[in-house]
This record gives structure tokens, sequence and C-alpha cells, in this order.
């Protein structure tokens, strides 16, 4: 909860509006209004991407430039003897909550797209949600990593890019794959990215603690 | 200083910058009192004000923090140290897309005695947003120096303390806003009694001289002077002569201004002896000058 609560604090008006409230209604929409299984493969692909592209874009906005070599850090933050801990926090908070909404918004784009058909089985809407949010997830979350480093738009926009490129062609392959295999690898390859983002960002923060001159 | 409480005891301190080495052998900040740290740029002021606050911790030596916990201590979250500590910088204080709100929030997210209604009070009474139609919405980058600063000194402020670390308050404020920190200043150590310790450094020393209790001169990472200002005033003497005798009062003067008038500089009150029989005239220096004397002596800025 005080995770939670103080990533919300940390993130700006306007990410809160776009990415935390709009972006996931909207995308539920676009699987609600257009998804069927003729068309779930587009829906998916287009609406996981732009998620991808957009969240790796708006990352910026709160953690711009945290991971750049010129980064000190917030004095305010390093100064309380729960700065740490605050910092962890809001970096995990902001983690898990991309992945929840990966997860929401594939399923309810999944589960509306095939409902109308209801032939699909379960263990096949499931591997589809697994490998498509996770995919998607991790390609967000190591282009993420990787524009944490610059502390300019234009290094996140190409990134965001990548980004878009790296979710389509991954679940395109995952997606070929057996169901169990391609739902490890996807999970696996999340959870890393996840992993990486959030490992490299803390360990900037510990790092500016010390300059290594001593 | 026997009898005196020390807020922070530092021994050995050493930090190494690439060209730079800040030395301190033994230094105690007296507790109850305001404290200035004076020195040229680059003089390791901040450095040493940021290793007291925990900002930096790559540093040799130790301190003790209000004769009970070590710098060690100042680290685990079962020990009050940083919350007793309230430290404000001109470096990276606030991330630049929070909002004064945001500010808010997260200051009462990471410190227990802060006290939202006193932090509210000051933004009205400083006037730090209440002339902007944004509000407390308006973005930190967005304030001006001056706010900024206000903005932090209302954070620090308004929480539950026993020592402020201040880094160069004075600096980005009008002189009216100075005057009213000094107010600040001190009510808060008029406010705790004996316990609560003021630490800033400062370059407007004549600003700042009504809120000094106690004056540390830094130069190239080592204390060159410290002492209570009431008797660093009985240490040094401020000296006004005639021009034939600048030679002889050159010999003797701790620093010495020349020009064909006469001479004004200050003499070290042992030395007055010597001189008798020139026709001079003696005041009482103020910190700034006591200060700029003995920064002068030991700086290696030379323009000549």
């Amino acid at each position: 909860m005080k995770a939670m609560k103080g990533y919300w604090n940390h993130t700006t008006l306007l990410f809160k509006i776009l990415i935390l409230l709009l972006m996931p209604v909207m995308a539920c929409l676009v699987g609600i209004l257009f998804g069927s299984p003729q068309t779930v493969d587009v829906v998916l692909y287009t609406s996981l991407a732009l998620v991808a592209m957009l969240e790796t874009f708006t990352d910026t906005w709160n953690f711009g430039g945290i991971c750049n070599k010129e980064f000190k850090g917030s004095e305010l933050i390093k100064s309380s003897v729960r700065g740490r801990q605050f910092y962890a926090q809001v970096l995990i908070a902001d983690c898990v909550r991309r992945y929840g909404y990966f997860v929401l918004i594939t399923a309810v784009i999944v589960v509306a797209s095939f409902m109308q058909e209801g032939s699909s089985s379960l263990g096949y809407l499931i591997s589809c949600i697994l490998i498509c949010s996770f995919t998607a997830a991790g390609s967000a979350m190591f282009a993420i990593a990787g524009s944490r480093f610059f502390d300019n738009y234009f290094g996140s926009l190409m990134l965001a890019y990548a980004s878009v490129i790296v979710t389509a062609f991954l679940m395109a392959v995952l997606m070929l794959l057996s169901g169990f295999v391609g739902c490890v690898i996807a999970v696996i390859y999340g959870v890393a990215a996840g992993v990486v983002a959030v490992l490299l960002a803390y360990k900037k923060m510990e790092r500016s603690y010390y300059d290594q001159t001593i | 200083m026997e009898n005196i409480k020390s807020a922070v005891s530092i021994r050995n301190f050493n930090k190494k910058y690439k060209g730079f080495s800040l030395d301190v052998a033994a230094l105690d900040i007296p507790q109850g009192f305001s404290t200035a740290l004076i020195g040229e740029n680059g003089a390791g002021k901040t450095t040493l004000l940021n290793a007291m606050a925990g900002i930096r911790l790559d540093y040799k030596g130790s301190m003790e923090f209000f004769g009970q916990w070590s710098d060690k201590d100042r680290e685990k979250e079962e020990n009050p140290v940083r919350e007793l500590i309230g430290y404000t910088g001109p470096g990276n204080y606030y991330l630049p897309q929070w909002t004064v709100k945001q500010v808010e929030e997260i200051t009462d997210m990471l410190f227990e005695g802060f006290d939202r209604r006193r932090f509210e009070r000051y933004l009205e009474q400083l006037q730090i947003i209440t002339t902007d139609s944004k509000g407390k919405s308006k973005k930190v980058n967005d304030l001006s120096d001056g706010n900024r600063m206000k903005l932090m000194l209302s954070g620090v402020f308004a929480r539950q303390t026993k020592m402020l670390l201040l880094d160069e308050p004075a600096s980005p404020l009008d002189p009216l806003m100075r005057d009213v920190l000094c107010d600040m200043i001190r009510a808060y150590i008029e406010q705790g009694a004996g316990e609560n310790t003021v630490f800033f450094s400062t370059h407007n020393i004549a600003d700042m001289e009504n809120v000094t209790d106690y004056a540390i001169i830094m130069e190239h990472g080592r204390v060159v002077e410290k002492g209570f200002v009431e008797d660093l005033k009985e240490k040094y003497v401020y000296v006004k002569g005639e021009a034939e005798d600048i030679p002889m009062a050159e010999k003797i003067l701790y620093t010495i201004t020349k020009n064909k008038y006469g001479y004004e500089g200050m003499c070290l009150a042992d030395h007055m002896n010597q001189l008798a029989g020139l026709d001079i005239e003696v005041s009482t220096p103020t910190l700034s000058q006591i200060s700029v004397a003995v920064m002068k002596t030991n700086s290696r800025v030379n323009l000549q």
C-alpha cells in the first residue's frame, strides 16, 4: 500500500491521466469493440505494441535520466533513512503496475475476442495472455531500462520504437511455439526485464552516495 | 567548548577528490547554537555538509551525532539520527518533475516528524505559491531559485528536528528573505532551549552575522579558524593607520590593505603591543572582516 502511495505521489499528473487512466481504458475498449477471432492478432499486437511504446516514452516523465552518469539522485530522498526503501518501493511498484496493466489489457482483448466463439480452450487463452502480456511488458521494461540512461526524449523515443518492433517479433515467434514452452520463455523474458530495469535504477541510486575516489 | 555539548563531533575526517583532499582532524559543532561554515568556493563546505547529512558516504573518519550515535548508526532505521537532522542543499534536492504538492506528500512519507499544517503555513507565509494560479501543482523546476530555497526551508522547518544543516541557504534569497531566514533560525534555536542546532554554510557573512554564534572558516579542505564569534572578535583587532607607518605595520599585521593615504587591516590582539607608538585607530572587526582576513591569509588566489 505504502509502495503504491509512494508511486502515486512520485508520478506526474499527466502520466496519471494518460497512462494510469486513459491508456488501459482505451486499449480495453478497442479490444471489446473490435476484438473477434478473426481480428484478435491485429488488435492484440497493435494495442500491446502501442502500449509498450507509450510506456517507454512516458517513463521519462517520472524516471528520466535516473541511470544517467550525471544523475545525482534527489537529496531529499537521500537525506531520509527511509530514502532507499522509498526509492526501491517506487521502482518496484512501477514495474508491478506495468505488468498488471499488460496482463489486464491482454486478458480483456483476448477474452473479448474469443468470447463470441466460445470454442477456444482455457489453456489456449491463458497461454495467449501470458505470452503476449509478458513479451510486451518485457520489451517495454528492457526499453525503459535503456531509456533511463538518456536525459532527453530522443533516446527514449528511439527505444520506444525499438520496443514496438521487438514486441511484435517476439510475440509472433513465441505464439508459434508450443503453448507451455512459449509461456515459460515469455515469463522468463518478462521477469528478467523487470529485474534488470529495477536493479539498474536502484544501483545507480546506491552509487550516488559514493564516487569511488576514496 | 569544554562545557558545551557537541551536536556533531567529527574526527579524522578525510575525503579525496581528484586533486582535492578534505581533511578535518577534529571538529565539534556546538549544540544549541547557530554555526556558520565560511570559506572560498571549493573549500570543501558542501562536501562536509553532505557527509554530515549522509548524502555522501564515501569518506574516511568518524562522526558522532548528539553524543549518542555514530555515522554507522545514522544509517540504521531504528536510530532517529536522520529524522533529527534537516538538510537543505543547492544541488539536486528535489526531482525536477515534482510539483509542490508532490514535495509535500513525499516529504510526509520520508520523515515521521513532518507537520503538514506547519508546512502549508510556511508556504503561505513565505509567499511561495500563493501568487501563482497553479498553486501547489506548480513544478519545482518552474519555481525561481529563491522560491525553491524557500520551499526547502519550509520542508525542514516543518519537521521535528534537532539540527538543521543548511548549505548556502542565503545565496538565492533577497535581502528581506535573508532577514526572515535569520528570524527563523533564531526562533528555532530559542524553541530548542539549548537542544536545537543550526549549521549553515554561507558566503553572505554580513547578512547572516547577527544569527551566527560560532564560526568555522575553511580553506583548501582544512579548517583554518574556528571559535565563538565573540571570542574571534577579541582575538582580532581591526586597525587603520597612516601611510608613513606602512613598512612597520606590514611586519606586524595579520592582513593589510594599503593605499597612498594609509593602511587598514587585521591584527592579532596578542600582537597589538607591537603597534605601540604608531598613530592608529582600532575597532572591533565584524565577522565578515575576520573571515575575509583569515581567507586572504590562507587563500591560493593571488592577483598580484
